[in-house]
């Protein structure tokens, strides 16, 4: 897997995700409420007049990372021509990966709920979001049709 | 019989066929044994000759029909298809093509065309080739160059695009008029001032051509009627009125299911067998009316049948079978009761024909009304027959909505099941219900229904909205929604719920506010119902 990547850093941990998905990053001063929202699922904004889901990637990855609620924080909108998400990262840091420093570098090791293996050096690997993964799960936690939600 | 509403299909459709014979003479003139060319000319000549005819256009008619002739004469290989009949063919779509354009532009078709026919038959004959001698009326009006048709074919989804472009623009509009409250210049605020009319006039225009005369729906109906009639060896007539009533093509487009539904109910249990009729001092054809007309901003379609109406003792028996409590069906108003067949797997019918009975359809009906923003009602007398109302929208896409908040957050609710806003102390909602008008009006706090955190606050807002209940079953004619405060009436432009949100309940729509702000627009029979049952 080539291209340029977009790395967030969550706790103790990097994840990357892949720059062409990412429509933009949205700071937000609150994640309005969704209703049925569960989970890790946030709240909505929107992006370009399309309303964005929005999940809490913290929640998702990095459990261990004190909750920010709803307050002010950055929200990474990525889409392919089907699907739309938020990850919403609280205040987050982000940095790139280019795609020369990853030429050499094919994703390895196991994929996991929502990764697809890591990327980068041995000693400080870099996983990679599996973002369709975590669109499902978003999808299937709001299917509230039938429940009555 | 008013045929000029069908004239722009009329010109649409024949427009198209003329390239095909166009397209075909040349092809045989090349290839004078293309049987395939031969028959699809044939084709084409024939659809002219019955549109035509149908519509009036007698000339056009009959010089098809000449055409048409020669044509069978080549496919049944009587003559072979010569330079001079196709000269001749080619002559004949010229006066086709301008009798065309008088139909267009509305100039009476009082032509000669014997000099047309005169001229296929001599080419047929193999005569001498002979031009038709000029017919003034058709010449004059020959185009010295290509001419398009004023009529233009478009595919349905390139409106369906335009609708959504200019909700996006509706939306882009509302940030601007966000921006323009907090400008002071005039020349910003004239010119949103000057952007909104503009999109308010595309929008009408696109509104416009999306909408459709209900008889384009209602026109399959008579051979729905024809068939299932042979199947149940019952005689019907159907009457049809109003049907130049107007919706948008997606409100007609999910109406075609519900309404043949309808229809095929009536028939199969409304209308009795001829015997049955005879001893009710019926005529032995029964008949059903399918009657629209508006009704201030909505349109109604009534279907109505003189068959034996509903049993309604024989739906609260079954009713009760399935489980619905005796004291509920005591206290049930008789348009209650009948809305019972609405209630999945109810039906009045003893009997389970191959064309209804089973209770298997009146919810789906319900549904795809309300699912449209409509509403269902059903009339019945027993012995006279059944009437089905369905109130809809003459369009979708835009919905007068009122503002409403809920501790931070703001929801939608449609203006047209809201019946009034009351401002009460909070302590006046503690009892769950709220006296209007001497009744008992259930009320549910939108905030426990939607599973928020919530604030007490001294003062509530009720809104009263209608509801009729999600299955039928216990129809309550008015609920009050708790919530904060209320705000202003918009116009929002509505967009469907798209996964990951596709699938999720209380909710109708998603529109987006001038400030950006997602705000959705709730399903009130949905929430009500829920609320009702959990007693939240």
């Amino acid at each position: 897997m080539n291209g340029d990547k977009l790395v967030i850093a969550l706790g103790a941990a990097r994840y990357a995700l892949d720059t062409s998905v990412v429509a933009g990053i949205v700071a937000v001063d609150r994640v309005p409420f969704l209703p049925g929202q569960s989970g890790f699922v946030k709240g909505i904004i929107s992006l370009r007049n399309e309303p964005v889901t929005v999940i809490d990637l913290k929640k998702v990855l990095a459990p261990e990372v004190p909750d920010e609620g709803a307050g002010p924080g950055k929200v990474i909108v990525v889409r392919d021509k089907k699907r739309l998400i938020g990850l919403g990262i609280g205040s987050a840091t982000v940095s790139f990966m280019w795609d020369e420093e990853l030429k050499d570098s094919s994703p390895v090791g196991e994929a996991g709920r929502f990764t697809s293996g890591t990327i980068g050096p041995e000693n400080d690997p870099v996983l990679i979001i599996d973002w369709t993964a975590l669109f499902a799960e978003t999808a299937r936690i709001l299917s509230t049709e039938k429940k009555g939600g | 019989m008013d045929t000029s509403k069908y004239k722009a299909l009329y010109l649409q459709e024949t427009g198209e066929h003329l390239k095909g014979v166009e397209k075909g003479l040349l092809t045989l003139e090349k290839d004078p044994v293309d049987a395939a060319s031969v028959d699809a000319l044939f084709r084409h000549y024939h659809s002219i000759k019955g549109m035509s005819a149908s519509m009036g256009y007698d000339p056009l008619a009959k010089l098809a029909h000449a055409q048409e002739d020669l044509l069978d004469k080549i496919r049944q290989k009587k003559i072979p298809f010569s330079a001079d009949i196709a000269g001749a063919l080619l002559k004949c779509l010229d006066a086709l093509r301008n009798l065309v354009a008088r139909v267009e532009e509305d100039i009476p078709l009082d032509v000669d065309i014997s000099p047309f026919v005169e001229a296929l038959k001599a080419a047929a004959e193999g005569s001498p080739s002979s031009a038709p001698k000029p017919v003034a009326a058709v010449e004059e009006t020959a185009p010295e160059g290509l001419k398009l048709s004023h009529v233009m074919k478009v595919e349905g989804s390139v409106f369906d695009d335009l609708l959504a472009t200019v909700g996006d623009l509706f939306m882009v509009l509302s940030a601007f008029r966000a921006l323009s409250h907090e400008s002071r210049s005039v020349a910003v605020k004239d010119g949103i001032y000057s952007l909104g009319k503009t999109v308010n006039t595309l929008h009408g225009s696109i509104l416009s051509a999306r909408m459709l005369p209900i008889a384009d729906l209602t026109e399959g109906l008579p051979r729905v009627i024809r068939d299932l009639c042979k199947a149940c060896g019952k005689d019907v007539e159907l009457k049809l009125e109003g049907a130049d009533l107007r919706l948008d093509r997606a409100i007609l487009e999910s109406l075609g299911s519900p309404l043949v539904h309808i229809i095929r109910n009536a028939v199969d249990h409304g209308i009795e067998e001829p015997v049955e009729r005879a001893r009710s001092g019926k005529g032995a054809k029964g008949s059903i009316t399918v009657r629209a007309y508006s009704k201030k901003d909505r349109a109604v379609i009534e279907v109505s049948d003189d068959g034996r109406g509903i049993n309604t003792e024989k739906l609260k028996e079954k009713a009760r079978a399935k489980g619905v409590p005796e004291a509920r069906l005591k206290t049930m108003t008789e348009k209650e009761v009948l809305m019972l067949i609405c209630v999945p797997g109810l039906s009045s019918s003893d009997k389970v024909t191959d064309i209804s009975g089973r209770g298997v359809g009146m919810d789906v009906v319900k549904e795809a009304i309300e699912g449209l923003g409509g509403a269902l009602e059903i009339e019945s007398v027993p012995g006279q027959g059944t009437n089905i109302i369905l109130e809809l929208p003459l369009t979708t896409s835009i919905t007068k909505t009122l503002i409403v908040t809920v501790g931070s957050e703001q929801f939608l609710l449609p203006i047209s099941r809201i019946v009034k806003v009351l401002e009460v102390r909070s302590t006046e909602t503690l009892k769950g219900v709220y006296q209007i008008e001497g009744a008992d009006v259930p009320l549910i706090h939108l905030a426990a229904a939607l599973c928020m955190k919530h604030a007490e606050r001294p003062f509530s807002t009720i809104i009263v909205v209608e509801h009729r209940g999600e299955s039928g079953v216990g129809a309550i004619n008015l609920v009050g929604v708790i919530v904060d405060d209320f705000g202003d009436e918009i116009d929002a432009y509505i967009k469907p719920l798209l996964p990951p949100i596709s699938k999720l309940g209380g909710v109708s729509g998603i529109t987006i506010m001038g400030d950006g702000r997602p705000v959705f627009l709730l399903d009130l029979p949905h929430i009500i119902s829920k609320c009702l049952r959990q007693g939240i």
